[in-house]
């Protein structure tokens, strides 16, 4: 029921039914970072879903909810949120600064890869949390301090990092170059197979992006609209999970019979189906709402990981269930899908985090 | 986040809400909000406003004095008069038998009934349910029998909604015991004060009186009274029951018990502090909140899909799922948080009754008991779910 789409849309989105099948085809569910595939990718519009037409980007919310949604089943090993959304989306919030005007254009032809780190060890996804501390000298700044499970860390070319200033305090972003002295990259391995690392920053070479402004209103907002991403990449692998998990009861035959004819997985199946709807609601919702006022952006982003969340972990817990012994393997793809939606469910912030966002901010009408 | 709507949608929208606040009288109002009983009157009065102010049949073809509302129309109606505090429509008239006489109706049968169903002049049921015809409607034995221009009809209908009201009742009829259960089922109109009609109460769990059993006993009917063909009323019966669910999600009254909950929330306290300053009430607020947004954006998904075509049935069912389960959380959180309070009900209490905060509780009360039933009228929510996994799995 795409009753919310244009013509256009829904043609775009068989576009990238087609990619998902052309680029990550087959059924291993493991693929590996390539950054010549990122680059056809790119040519699609995927990497430019946060930059605004006239500076050369495509698409709008609706637009950067299908790719995710579409791209979702594929698993893809490209950094299409951590750099084409989320630090896309800083940098766009940055200009008219120079060096983000700078690096834009390569971050969507996929020649550059960026990565937002902004959270540290403890933090629980408190963007505002930083430790890292930025100190002038007559080259630019020096940064000291670590950034906790950085998505692509050692795949990308540029860091965007936030620190404070060592004498005000005050939050900034700094650009990191990959190459720079004094950054340190450990890898972590994802659950979900994609690359994350820890980063240390000890008097490590760095530009100054932005200081003078909100930059505390900056991350969280680009935070969002990368959340509001996530939202639909979970509601494309839950309709990847459940339509996997149909094709099964309707040929996995035990007691003679189709185990799709007993009403107790049949039930179970209607509420997978109806958590993933609801999550596809609110992936609307949330992908509109980062066009909307900051306010009405925070709590309907929330609200929407939220209820993903929850979605989730029904949805993926439920697939791999009802397609018993074979559903905890390796190799078949719900497991891989399932992990995924883990990561997902980790990443930018939870559940807790979110409900805990959403008291602070609704409160109660006393 | 406020869903897309056109400008000509916001404008109507505007406009159903300035209706009724400036038409919803008051006193039917406070009764709504605080879940005290209303009366018959206060129904057919909140009718006829309606009917004169060309609202209440707006979803009706212009042909038959209606404004051919659009399904989001319809939907926008009926959550801004749910938000208002208006009282349930009674639907039987107005939204299922009105449409399957002017759909399915002889011009005599439209001449006779539209008319009056349109100013709210007759009071109408709904005759499905039998004591063994539950879930399994197709399974109902309420037989009708051929004698020249008449029906004899016999037998019993259950949980028949306000029938100690009504004018008139709707009914499923058996005219074939002799075919597949579905192929020999009849819609017939039955004038309530016939003789052989009598009306037992059932008295529900929240100690009110709404449903009803109605017997049958050689009651006479004319032939004349049958919609459609003779044993073609199973196709009228689905087609009723698509025009009852796509506005079943009933936002707007969800959105006023969410209102509930926060009103009965601000007057209680823990101890010195107000119990709204508790996180843990606080956070399930919040996740109330969410599920009414998902299902708000849910049912206007699936009202838009219904304006180019049918929508699929799983999202219809679902919205009947989700809806009833939102409407039992709403209304048994608004119960929990109370404490102690929650051991004392009284079922007859009026506004005046008590001070208002007590009203209001036990209204609450009221409401949770009577939203055992959501969950099982209108398609149980097990055969709902029954519908979306065979719309998936194709058995």
């Amino acid at each position: 029921m795409e009753s919310m789409l244009t013509d256009e849309q829904v043609q775009f989105a068989q576009i990238l039914d087609r990619v998902v099948e052309q680029e990550y085809g087959g059924r291993s569910g493991v693929h590996r970072f390539d950054r010549l595939r990122l680059g056809r990718i790119a040519e699609l519009g995927c990497l430019s879903l946060a930059v605004p037409e006239h500076m050369g980007g495509y698409g709008g919310p609706v637009e950067r909810m299908l790719v995710m949604q579409h791209l979702a089943p594929g698993l893809p090993a490209e950094p299409i949120l951590a750099s084409g959304i989320h630090a896309a989306a800083l940098l766009v919030a940055a200009l008219p600064n120079p060096a983000a005007a700078e690096l834009l254009p390569g971050l969507m032809d996929g020649s550059v890869i960026a990565t937002v780190a902004d959270q540290e060890e403890g933090a629980r996804y408190r963007t505002g949390q930083v430790a890292t501390l930025a100190r002038p000298d007559a080259d630019g700044w020096l940064l000291d301090g670590e950034k906790h499970l950085v998505a692509f860390a050692e795949e990308a070319d540029v860091l965007i990092v936030s620190a404070r200033d060592a004498q005000g305090g005050e939050l900034g972003l700094y650009c990191i170059d990959a190459q720079a002295p004094g950054l340190h990259v450990t890898a972590r391995s994802g659950v979900d197979g994609l690359p994350r690392g820890d980063v240390r920053l000890v008097g490590c070479r760095a530009s100054a992006l932005i200081a003078d402004r909100a930059v505390d209103a900056m991350l969280s907002a680009a935070t969002d609209q990368a959340e509001a991403a996530q939202v639909a990449e979970m509601v494309g692998l839950m309709d990847a999970l459940i339509r996997e998990t149909t094709g099964y009861l309707q040929t996995r035959r035990q007691f003679g019979t189709e185990i799709g004819r007993f009403q107790a997985l049949q039930h179970r199946l209607a509420d997978m189906w109806m958590w993933c709807e609801e999550a596809r609601s609110l992936a609307l919702a949330a992908a509109l709402s980062c066009e909307a006022s900051a306010e009405e952006r925070t709590k309907t982003v929330s609200m929407a990981k939220m209820q993903a969340c929850d979605a989730a972990k029904l949805v993926a817990a439920e697939a791999v269930q009802m397609h018993g012994g074979i559903g905890v393997t390796e190799e078949l793809i719900v497991s891989h899908w399932f992990k995924r939606l883990l990561a997902l469910r980790a990443s930018l912030g939870d559940r807790r985090f979110h409900l805990d966002r959403l008291v602070d901010l609704c409160g109660v009408a006393a | 986040m406020k869903f897309p709507l056109t400008a000509e949608e916001e404008e109507f929208r505007c406009n159903i809400r300035d209706f009724c606040a400036d038409n919803l009288p008051s006193e039917i109002s406070e009764k709504v909000v605080t879940g005290v009983k209303l009366s018959r009157d206060d129904y057919v009065e909140w009718q006829r406003i309606l009917a004169r102010g060309g609202l209440l049949c707006g979803a009706w073809p212009a042909a038959h004095g209606g404004h051919d509302w659009s399904p989001i129309k319809a939907y926008l109606f009926d959550e801004e008069c749910g938000r208002a505090g208006a009282p349930w429509l009674l639907p039987f008239g107005v939204n299922y038998v009105g449409p399957v006489i002017h759909t399915y109706g002889s011009e005599e049968q439209k001449a006779r009934y539209l008319p009056e169903i349109a100013s709210a002049q007759t009071f109408w049921c709904q005759g499905y349910s039998e004591p063994e015809a539950g879930s399994d409607l197709a399974g109902l034995k309420m037989r009708a029998v051929r004698d020249g221009d008449h029906y004899i009809v016999s037998g019993r209908k259950i949980w028949t909604t306000m029938a100690h009201w009504a004018d008139r009742i709707f009914c499923l009829v058996r005219t074939d015991p002799d075919v597949r259960p579905q192929a020999g089922i009849s819609f017939l109109l039955v004038d309530l004060r016939s003789p052989g009609i009598s009306i037992r109460p059932i008295m529900t769990m929240d100690g009110r009186h709404d449903l009803n059993e109605v017997l049958f006993e050689d009651v006479r009917v004319p032939v004349a009274d049958r919609v459609g063909e003779e044993n073609g009323g199973w196709t009228i019966a689905k087609f009723l029951l698509s025009n009852e669910r796509l506005l079943v999600a009933e936002i707007g009254k969800q959105k006023r018990l969410m209102e509930a909950v926060r009103s009965i929330l601000s007057g209680l306290a823990d101890g010195d502090a107000p119990l709204s300053a508790d996180r843990a009430v606080q956070a399930r607020i919040v996740e109330l909140e969410t599920r009414l947004l998902a299902l708000e954006w849910s049912a206007l998904r699936t009202v838009r899909a219904a304006a180019t075509g049918h929508p699929p049935a799983a999202a219809v069912s679902m919205l009947k799922v989700r809806g009833s389960e939102l409407e039992q959380a709403l209304t048994e959180f608004a119960v929990e948080i109370m404490g102690p309070e929650a051991m004392v009900y009284a079922p007859k209490m009026g506004l005046g009754d008590a001070d208002p905060s007590q009203v209001m509780r036990n209204g609450a009360m009221a409401r949770m008991l009577w939203a055992r039933c959501v969950t099982i009228y209108g398609g149980s929510n097990e055969i709902q779910r029954n519908i979306i996994a065979k719309s998936l799995i194709g058995f």
